[in-house]
Order: structure tokens, then C-alpha cells, then sequence
């Protein structure tokens, strides 16, 4: 629980003042190594509210941190269910 | 496989469907709904004292950082930077004559070329999303408006005001991914349309016959001055009737502090 709770802050400080791939490689640590990390959705949509802007090239779409989030947890969860390590 | 298997790989496959399509569903609506504005301010409001107190810490960081500095780097770096100052005043004053001229003469025909323009401090820089967008600390209330443009240094075009919150707005530089700006490339003036790259850079496509050198100056149509950016590299392949031109804005994004929104 204590991990989480540090997690959290981690993704919280690194959005608001850390460069954004930053965020996406603590993301990705934490959705390996921690169970079920769906709370990256959650700092994916924060993301978006914060500095979002529509993308002209992506039909004026305006939410690709949390695309991104909710891409990568559903690859993680995937993954993890091939992997041996998380067979337990 | 069995009735039972293939039962349930159905099943997973319709979830996965539906949940794709809530998902979409509701990024359509988010997109479409003043919801997302409000919902994204009161986001904003809540995390500024973040920023203030980075802005502040930053500040001081630097001052006790320059208590550290040796005596004697601080006298070297002292008299360097004051014969570059008295250099660059020197040609600020031609630079200011001039600029008096033009504007006289333009208003001689009847153009008038003043703006209104309003300070406001970043507070947040292009590098912390992917979408190359900075946050001022300056909204509504002082009457800033989508669509106002952006400059740095006065008149260097760095982007536009995308959305407006009472006492914040979110500025889209011109080079994010996917935007399109009209030019004017160098002394001839020849017009095209440039790509954003990301942080700062462009890319524009010119007839190979088209005369451009590194370093000439690339500015947006307009009575005033906008300079956009300068030419960094001419790519130009022997077989192609094309060449690539990649400029860069004068301005390190990730050092603005300060920016100029010209009201309309």
C-alpha cells in the first residue's frame, strides 16, 4: 500500500514538473511492477485536463496521454498473462 | 476447441469490443461538451500553487547558486557580458531608428501598426506533454482570447492562445506536431507553408530552384514584424525536385519565462 501511495506522488510530480517522457517510463515501471496499475488512466486523463490541446494531424483528438495510458495498461495486462513471472 | 471455449473467447472478444466503444464514446463526448473546459480549469486552478511555488523555489535557487560562483568567473563573466550589452545597444539604436521609420511610414499610408499586448509568465513549459503547449498566468480576466497570438521577445510568433480559464490560459506553439503556418522564407520573401515539428522546429518543402542560405530569417505574413524562425539545414537530394528546409524559432522554449499576448 505504502508503494502505491509512493507511486502516486511520483506520478504526480514528475506530470507537473517533469519532462512527459519521464512520466511515460515511470508509468511503464510502475505497471510492471506493480499490480494492476490502472491509476495510470487517472494521471493519463490529468495529463490531458492539463495540458491538452487538439492535434490537428489526429482529427483534433485531444486526449492522447490518456489513449496512451489506457493502450499501455491493456498491453501490460496482456503481458502479464503470457509471463511466467506473474504467474503466482 | 469446445462449445464452452469458444463461449467464453466470444464473450471476451464482445467486452473488449464494448469497452472500446464507451471508451470512444466518451472521449467523442468529452471532446464535443464545455465540460472538458470547465472540468480541465478547475484542474488548472487546483495545481497552480504547484507552479507558483516551482517559479518561486526556482528564483531562489538560482540566487543562492550564484553566491557559489567564484569571485573571479563572476568579474570575467561580468566584463564579457558588458562589452556584448554595449555591442548589442549599439544596435538596438539603428535597429529602433529604423523600426520608427517604418512605422511612420506605414502610417503615412494609413496603416497603423500598435498593438495591445499583455506580460505573462510561463508556468508551465512545452517540454512536460507531448503536445507542445505552454500554461501563462494570465486569462480572461485581463482580457485574453482564444486565438491571440503569442510572442516572445516581442517579435518573435512562438503560437496561439488555445483555451482561456479566468486567470490562466493554454498557448499551442506553432510547431506542434501537425500544425500548418504560412511563411515568408529570407530577403525575397517567398511564400509557403510550414510544418510543426515539435519543440520549436518546422519543416517547409520549396522548389529546388528557390534560393534560401542557412540562417536567413523566416517570418509570418503580417504589417508588423514577426520573425517565426531562422534556417538551420537545407536538405536537397540531387534526384528530387524538392528541397526540405528545417528551421528552428530563435527562442529555447524550455528557458521563456516571459511571452507577449497581442489582444486582437
Amino acid at each position: 500500500m505504502a508503494i502505491r501511495l509512493v507511486a502516486q506522488c511520483i506520478m504526480f510530480f514528475s506530470l507537473l514538473f517533469l519532462p512527459w517522457w519521464v512520466t511515460a517510463i515511470a508509468g511503464i515501471l510502475f505497471l510492471f511492477f506493480l499490480p494492476s496499475f490502472y491509476e495510470i488512466i487517472f494521471w493519463g486523463f490529468l495529463g490531458d485536463m492539463l495540458y491538452g490541446a487538439h492535434i490537428t494531424s489526429l482529427y483534433n483528438f485531444s486526449y492522447v496521454m490518456t489513449a496512451g495510458a489506457l493502450v499501455l495498461f491493456a498491453l501490460m495486462y496482456v503481458a502479464k498473462k503470457e509471463m511466467r513471472l506473474y504467474e503466482l | 476447441m469446445d462449445f464452452r471455449q469458444q463461449y467464453k473467447t466470444r464473450k471476451k472478444i464482445l467486452v473488449g469490443l464494448l469497452l472500446v466503444v464507451i471508451v470512444g464514446g466518451l472521449f467523442l463526448l468529452a471532446d464535443t461538451t464545455s465540460v472538458s473546459e470547465s472540468f480541465s480549469g478547475s484542474v488548472l486552478q487546483t495545481v497552480l500553487p504547484f507552479w507558483q511555488g516551482e517559479n518561486f523555489l526556482t528564483e531562489k535557487a538560482g540566487l543562492f547558486l550564484s553566491f557559489l560562483k567564484s569571485k573571479k568567473t563572476l568579474i570575467e563573466e561580468n566584463k564579457s557580458l558588458a562589452s556584448r550589452v554595449n555591442a548589442l545597444e549599439i544596435q538596438l539604436l539603428s535597429k529602433h531608428a529604423i523600426a520608427e521609420e517604418n512605422n511612420d511610414l506605414k502610417e503615412l499610408l494609413g496603416r497603423s501598426v500598435s498593438s495591445r499586448g499583455i506580460l505573462g509568465v510561463v508556468i508551465s513549459k512545452p517540454n512536460r506533454s507531448p503536445y507542445d503547449t505552454l500554461l501563462l498566468d494570465i486569462g480572461g480576466e485581463v482580457g485574453v482570447a482564444v486565438g491571440d497570438k503569442v510572442f516572445a521577445h516581442e517579435e518573435v510568433a512562438i503560437g496561439r492562445i488555445e483555451a482561456v480559464y479566468a486567470d490562466m490560459s493554454r498557448v499551442k506553439l506553432f510547431s506542434s506536431p501537425g500544425e500548418e503556418i504560412e511563411v515568408m522564407i529570407g530577403s525575397e520573401h517567398v511564400g509557403a507553408i510550414a510544418h510543426g515539428r515539435g519543440g520549436g522546429n518546422f519543416e517547409v518543402s520549396l522548389p529546388r530552384g528557390v534560393d534560401v542560405a542557412e540562417g536567413d530569417v523566416i517570418s509570418v505574413p503580417s504589417i508588423s514584424s514577426e520573425v517565426l524562425g531562422v534556417v538551420e539545414k537545407i536538405r536537397a537530394e540531387p534526384s528530387d525536385s524538392f528541397q526540405t528546409i528545417l528551421f528552428k524559432n530563435p527562442v529555447n522554449m524550455n528557458e521563456l519565462r516571459f511571452v507577449l499576448v497581442v489582444t486582437k
